[in-house]
């Protein structure tokens, strides 16, 4: 099941096709091509290299919060 | 650091399928010892893709006096995201070699948020069905997705593929370039429809969520198991058996049935108090609960992903059968977007 992890969009090509992400600290490039006004410092949520939605740095934190809760229930 | 779900799959020079599911953390285990109505609230944030899907069935399993007002939210939220999902599929995946095909991806990827807006408001839940259906119309089918689904027979079908490009059309006629029709056909068992009491006892066998199978078999589940009675799809499975024609056009009329299901109310979401159960764009998804006192004490969800890409289900089966096909590696690609699995995937032929 795929789930919905925030990463924060650190830079931005001047095509705007391409954003790198910041992941847990591990940066990545994704597409772009699904989503208009994506700025540096917003979050989005990934899926295999797309990023879907743009959500609030609220938003994002709560996730991230979850996730770790279930990091460590997992572990 | 938490583990999104991935499969790896090899494909060696024999011959040979060898799946790896990594299916990364598993959030069941988060919302046992919670609050019903708390685990409602969470799992929309946790899913990216199917969210409404997941808070469906879990209300199902978990509420004891849903509404008829939340029920219809739930249906209309599901088909809103089942048909998002398709169209994702078809943006990202069904690539057209030297055509530039471009779909505004705006009014994909608002269409569940506009729902969500809409829902309540019969006038508002409409128009939301008639944008889809216009979209659908311009920039898959080429006609109405109602035309789409009156076509009868394989001349039809045809005569359809032939007319004006889109892009479907343009991604179906290079299959067909390709020769491609029956890639990867197997003759596949598709998932019947279980009664609430047997999927219930089945959620609590161990790894059941991890390796499900019914009668010692793995079984299918998705569009292709949803449409194959449809006349077009059942007589390209006729012609080309269980394989990727018959699963590219079984996505199709799954997609095109969206916008009526929206103004009828069919609901994709069903199951009794414990288990709910959701079609999904990907097949059939599960959630069983026990609750004591007021708390979850149990929890599984089941996501069609463990079916269709079980270690010897459906997408290994016809794997297995692209032995000595040219463009092995293409092909395995263009068979497991079809089957589409809800998690990203690898591909390694040696």
């Amino acid at each position: 099941m795929c789930l919905a992890i925030p990463a924060e969009v650190v830079a931005i090509t001047d095509d705007k096709q391409t954003a790198t992400v910041s992941l847990e600290g591990v940066r990545k490039d994704i597409s772009l091509a699904l989503l208009t006004d994506v700025e540096p410092g917003d979050f989005v949520l990934i899926h295999v290299g797309y990023a879907l939605n743009k959500i609030s740095p609220d938003e994002a934190a709560r996730t991230l919060a979850l996730m770790a809760e279930l990091e460590e229930v997992s572990s | 650091m938490i583990a999104e779900g991935r499969i790896v799959i090899d494909l060696s020079r024999n011959g040979d399928v060898r799946l790896t599911s990594n299916r990364g953390a598993d959030v069941a285990r988060l919302l046992v010892g919670r609050d019903p109505r708390e685990a409602l609230d969470l799992l929309p944030r946790l899913f990216s893709l199917c969210g409404h899907a997941h808070v469906a069935a879990a209300r199902v399993a978990v509420q004891e006096d849903v509404t008829e007002a939340e029920a219809h939210a739930d249906t209309s939220r599901v088909l809103a995201e089942t048909a998002r999902e398709h169209l994702l599929r078809i943006l990202t995946g069904w690539r057209v070699e030297g055509a530039g095909f471009e779909l505004p991806s705006p009014p994909v990827m608002g269409l569940v948020k506009n729902m969500q807006a809409a829902v309540g408001d019969p006038a508002e839940e409409r128009q939301v069905s008639a944008l889809l259906a216009g979209y659908l119309e311009t920039h898959v089918f080429g006609i109405s997705p109602a035309a789409f689904l009156k076509l009868r027979d394989l001349a039809e079908f045809t005569n359809w593929l032939d007319g004006g490009p889109t892009l479907a059309k343009a991604y179906l006629c290079q299959i067909v370039a390709h020769g491609w029709q029956g890639l990867g056909a197997v003759s596949t068992q598709f998932l019947p429809a279980l009664s609430g009491a047997q999927l219930q006892a089945l959620m609590a066998e161990p790894s059941f969520t991890l390796r499900p199978e019914w009668h010692g078999q793995p079984h299918e589940t998705g569009p292709l198991a949803r449409q194959s009675r449809h006349p077009v799809v059942a007589a390209l499975l006729e012609l080309h058996g269980a394989g990727l024609m018959s699963r590219l056009v079984a996505r199709l009329v799954d997609l095109a049935k969206i916008p009526t299901q929206m103004t009828t109310g069919e609901s994709p979401v069903r199951g009794q108090p414990g288990v709910g159960v959701v079609e999904t764009a990907r097949g059939r998804l599960v959630h069983a609960a026990r609750q004591e006192h007021g708390q979850l004490k149990d929890y599984q969800i089941l996501a069609p992903t463990e079916w269709n890409f079980h270690p010897e289900g459906v997408a290994v089966q016809a794997l297995a059968g692209l032995h000595a096909v040219t463009g092995r590696a293409e092909g395995a690609q263009a068979l497991i977007e079809a089957i589409d699995p809800c998690v990203a995937f690898e591909v390694r032929a040696a």
